[in-house]
């Protein structure tokens, strides 16, 4: 049999495309990253805990940071990637990683997309070596006559292409049906999986909407207070603050902005002054239950003051006696209640 | 061209290559894989050291064959605070039995709202926000709070609730660490 060098082209310059994408894909990153390149990467693989969708590199909760500064010392300490990533399957089971493992049954994550892969790539050159036996009248394809002349059967052009495109819809359909079954995501983006508590979007590219809305539209106290209330739910508190006090600029008669800017203050441990900013949402609309429930716990817990917190909180329930935070309201009240008969109030309600 | 059909294979094998590397480079495990049950159950408890607000330290070494419940918690939670009442009971009941041990670890709050809340709820079991706090935080796998943690005699995590606990919880996991349960 003859061979042709220029048909055998093709097959060449895919068996390079192919071990070079593996290549790429396998090829150990590191080596001399700085203890501040491998721990930001070490982050990146891992799932921030209590926040959705972000890495603990992304992600600026107190756990997230306190990650990192555990896994630098953990780098700095010379243990490997496999040791850290080690302890860290430990605490939280294999879900910290963003991409998952590649051993046991794992491995499957990664071999299946390949044996689709191999099969299709198969096929392609079986299909491809039964038609190299059957002459099709272009004159270029028939390189052995005493195989062709055993041929059972003429493929028509039609034929082949259908052949093909029904590989490489195999192989795409396969590959992407095990991404979704496994709940594929890419680390940071949108979440793919199934789990429907999951928010369609991720929390990283919902902030950066909520922060081009707010950039786009700077005199809309709206879109600042959408911003804000997302960051507060993802207690990136500095974050809140700085879009509340934006809203606070922009619309100084909502009581929002300056009862939730006080509340985010108590939270980064300063309820005096946090305090002060609640006072302020009150003096702007003393009917919002919000700074009413926030001037009751501070003055309960952080200045112990519960004759006064009873008077706040029994306040909340006159302005709102079903809003959101009314069941703990009355827990807290009770608990005040007790609180106040023995202790002395020094304090007077607003 | 020559050969089209096996340019149009070539194509299509180099096609889904790319698709098979780039999937394999984005696939990831499931974020709430691990949001029901502690990895750490059924396992030796990490090692972990604190300082109660009386400046008692207590470690898991220190408290080797007694029962610990580590609750982690902070001031502004709510749920903490829902669950409050049942670990007061709880603590007040258990204050003579030297087998049991509770421990209140804060986890992402301030040192001064750790020690008021403390003050002002009594919490005798509550240990100080500091470094030595953030570092049992981050040992038991903490994912939020309340969360509480069962350790047996043994040393070994037989119970982990993540959420407020009741005080049927509270004995189940007294009684599983026991080995009556």
């Amino acid at each position: 049999m003859k061979l042709d060098r220029r048909g055998w082209a093709p097959w060449v310059l895919l068996g390079v495309i192919v071990a070079g994408a593996f290549v790429f894909a396998l090829w150990p990153r590191g080596g001399s990253e700085s203890v501040k390149a491998r721990t930001q990467r070490l982050a990146s693989e891992l799932r921030c805990v209590d926040c959705e969708g972000l890495s603990v590199a992304e992600s600026s909760t107190t756990a997230a940071r306190a990650q990192r500064r555990d896994l630098e010392a953990r780098v700095r300490d010379g243990q490997s990637d496999a040791e850290i990533r080690g302890v860290y399957m430990e605490r939280y089971g294999d879900a910290i990683l963003l991409k998952p493992a590649s051993d046991g049954i794992a491995l499957l994550v990664w071999a299946l997309p390949v044996g689709a892969l191999v099969l299709s790539a198969g096929g392609v050159g079986l299909a491809v070596r039964r038609w190299r036996r059957v002459p099709d009248g272009d004159g270029g394809l028939t390189e052995d006559p005493a195989t062709a002349e055993v041929a059972p059967r003429r493929q028509s052009p039609g034929r082949r292409v259908l052949v093909v495109g029904g590989l490489v819809a195999f192989a795409a359909g396969s590959a992407i049906a095990l991404a979704f079954a496994l709940g594929a995501r890419v680390p940071g983006g949108n979440p793919t999986g199934r789990d429907p508590d999951v928010a369609a979007v991720s929390a990283a590219s919902r902030e950066r909407t909520l922060v081009a809305a707010a950039e786009a539209r700077p005199e809309d106290v709206d879109a600042q207070l959408a911003l804000a209330r997302f960051r507060l739910g993802r207690q990136d508190f500095a974050g809140a603050l700085e879009a509340y006090q934006t809203a606070a600029t922009l619309d100084p008669s909502a009581p929002e902005p300056f009862a939730y800017s006080g509340w985010v203050i108590r939270l980064q441990g300063f309820p005096d002054e946090g305090l002060l900013l609640v006072d302020k949402a009150l003096e702007v609309d003393p009917q919002y239950p919000d700074a009413r429930f926030f001037r009751g716990l501070i003055l309960l817990r952080d200045q112990a003051n519960p004759a006064a917190a009873v008077a706040e909180l029994q306040q909340y329930l006159v302005v709102s006696p079903d809003g959101p935070m009314a069941d703990q309201v009355r827990n807290l009240l009770a608990e005040a209640v007790s609180a106040a008969s023995t202790t002395t109030s020094t304090t007077s309600p607003r | 061209m020559k050969y089209p059909f096996r340019w149009i294979a070539l194509v299509a094998a180099a096609g889904a290559a790319v698709l098979g590397v780039v999937l394999a480079l984005n696939v990831g495990s499931d974020p709430r894989a691990d949001a029901e049950v502690s990895a750490l159950l059924g396992k030796p408890a990490p090692e972990w050291r604190v300082t109660l607000l009386d400046g008692t330290e207590v470690s898991s070494e220190s408290l080797v064959g007694k029962t610990v419940l580590v609750n982690f918690w902070n001031s502004w939670c709510i749920p903490c605070r829902e669950e409050l009442p049942v670990l007061q009971q709880w603590y007040a009941r258990h204050a003579d039995d030297p087998d049991v041990v509770l421990v209140g670890i804060p986890r992402d709050d301030t040192v001064g709202a750790i020690r008021r809340a403390a003050r002002e709820d009594e919490m005798g079991w509550a240990a100080r926000q500091d470094a030595d706090a953030e570092a049992a935080t981050l040992a038991f796998g903490t994912r939020g709070q309340p969360e509480t943690y069962a350790i047996g005699p043994d040393g070994v995590i037989v119970g982990s609730l993540y959420g407020p606990v009741t005080m049927k919880v509270l004995d189940q996991m007294v009684a599983r660490a026991q080995g009556v349960g």
